[in-house]
């Protein structure tokens, strides 16, 4: 098994796996829900009791914008974008420049970092969506 | 229960006003509510304030500056919706019997201390990767473009008539219209919401005095307005992959105040709705079912919700166009329905309209739709 690395701090949560990066959610031990990040009492069913789990390495891309006006921490314009995993959870991630985002985009969780911070803040390392060219499905 | 009735309402012109304290403009409003109603400040049994961002004892400073002291007075922070929760509980009390005569007010002085786009709380997951107001609605506009064949010029005109009816109501912060054309000419804040498709960054305050039917009968009630139903409710932690057009939190508090007044959709005949942004108009009215799902902007587009069109929406100018004083704004949209149910509108007057519903929500956590919403019914 590939070397798991779990982020100690900072605003997400994953873990690295060879090749692939995860969103560490949970899921709630007596209903299934899952949410991101965990949540130790159940939002739909109030079970308290949960466990981990891992999203990705792999998702849709359900809605997305370019900001290009933002509060005074960020320096502008970046991107947005809500993923659907196959976990059945809904994830806000920041996501990479290098395409043009089109709904049902199929996108690989990778780590990059930004959004830039303003000048004097530390910018930090955050897991992104990457578009995977040519592969859509239906969000 | 007791019936309830809004006596009397006051506001401060909305803009910006760096010069003046939130204290201040509390006082402006609440005095002016006051005098509309005709009594004086003892007859103030009780208050609730709503602010989001005016720090400790908000409602003790404005009521201070009003020259009351002494009466129950609570603070209410919630969101966007804090004044129109303000007047909830003012109501709830009058409808327990427990006062006769009580003070809704909702004020904020944000100039001063913003600029740029509002965020959620710093602690939340979401803002800490740069998620903004203007993002949470870009991404609910793309959406209704993708589901509903909704444009960007359609969600303009949104805008352009917030804008126009603004141009009528001396107490707007805007005060000139503003075309289709230059709103989609505007700079883009969030793709694809241009700058006059936001709300703005507002100062005021705003105050209605509520009074028990038992205590309307003593006195000259010819200008009361019955407030038939109010409601709150908050959004639920989302499972799974909810359809982001559509507000639950909405239609909830809409279904619940709808059988409070045993009224129906059918039965509004114009709305005051929390337009934080062009898009915002639309899925609120849609989650109000005053529109069908889907249809709002486009029907926007053809003047059915112009204050002379088939069902006026924003006839204040909105937030877009009043402007969006974030605590002020749920008290101020109840005022503008009792001017409206008065017949003291006037160069926005909606002819023959009876029954009129203003709908507050806002702020964003994340793992919920929305935070607060509140929803207000009045009628003749």
């Amino acid at each position: 098994m590939a070397q798991i690395e779990q982020r100690p701090k900072g605003p997400d949560r994953y873990e690295v796996d060879g090749e692939n990066i995860y969103l560490l959610g949970s899921q709630c031990s007596a209903c299934g829900a899952v949410f991101y990040p965990e949540q130790t009492v159940c939002g739909r069913c109030a079970h308290r009791g949960s466990k981990s789990l891992r999203l990705g390495p792999e998702g849709v891309l359900y809605t997305w914008t370019r900001i290009h006006q933002s509060t005074s921490e960020f320096q502008t314009p970046y991107m947005l974008g809500y993923v659907d995993f196959p976990q059945n959870v809904r994830v806000l991630v920041p996501l990479v420049e290098n395409v043009e985002p089109t709904m049902g985009m199929v996108l690989k969780l990778v780590l990059a970092t930004g959004p830039k911070m303003a000048p004097g803040g530390e910018p930090f390392e955050l897991v992104h969506g990457a578009p995977i060219v040519g592969e859509e499905r239906q969000a | 229960m007791n019936d309830v009735y809004v006596i009397g309402v006051g506001m401060t012109a909305f803009g910006k006003h760096p010069d003046r304290t939130a204290a201040d403009l509390a006082a402006e409003a609440i005095l002016g509510a006051l005098d509309d109603a005709g009594i004086k400040t003892a007859d103030i049994e009780a208050a609730w304030v709503g602010h989001v961002y005016q720090g400790m004892a908000m409602g003790q400073r404005g009521l201070g500056a009003a020259g009351m002291s002494g009466l129950p007075i609570t603070n209410v922070e919630n969101a966007c919706s804090s004044g129109s929760t303000a007047i909830f509980h003012a109501a709830t009390a009058l409808k327990a019997g427990i006062y006769d005569v009580v003070l809704a007010c909702g004020v904020e002085l944000l100039s001063t201390r913003f600029r740029g786009a509002l965020a959620p709380d710093e602690s939340d997951i979401e803002a800490q990767i740069g998620l903004t107001m203007p993002a949470v609605y870009a991404m609910r506009a793309r959406r209704h473009m993708e589901q509903y064949g909704t444009t960007p010029r359609m969600l303009a005109a949104i805008a352009s008539k917030n804008k126009f009816n603004a141009s009528l109501n001396p107490l707007a912060q805007f005060k000139k219209p503003v075309s289709v054309d230059e709103v989609l000419a505007g700079r883009m804040i969030a793709d694809p919401l241009h700058l006059h498709e936001c709300a703005p960054v507002s100062d005021g305050a705003a105050a209605v005095v509520l009074i028990s039917a038992r205590k309307l009968h003593q006195l000259d009630s010819s200008r009361a307005v019955r407030l038939a139903a109010s409601e709150l409710r908050s959004g639920k932690l989302e499972v799974g992959l909810p359809d982001m057009t559509i507000e639950d939190l909405t239609w909830r508090t809409a279904e619940a105040a709808y059988q409070q007044a045993g009224l129906g959709p059918e039965d509004v005949d114009m709305a005051e709705v929390h337009d934080c942004f062009s898009i915002a108009e639309a899925t609120r009215v849609e989650g109000l079912k005053l529109y069908p799902r889907g249809e709002y902007p486009a029907r926007v587009a053809r003047g059915e919700a112009n204050i002379d069109g088939r069902l006026p929406v924003n006839m204040s100018g909105g937030l877009l166009g009043k402007g969006h004083p974030l605590g002020a704004t749920g008290v101020a949209q109840v005022i503008e329905i009792v001017k409206q149910l008065r017949h003291e509108a006037n160069d926005r007057q909606v002819e023959g309209a009876k029954v009129g519903l203003a709908h507050c929500r806002g702020g964003k956590a994340r793992g919920v739709e929305g935070t607060a919403c509140t929803v207000n019914i009045l009628t003749l």
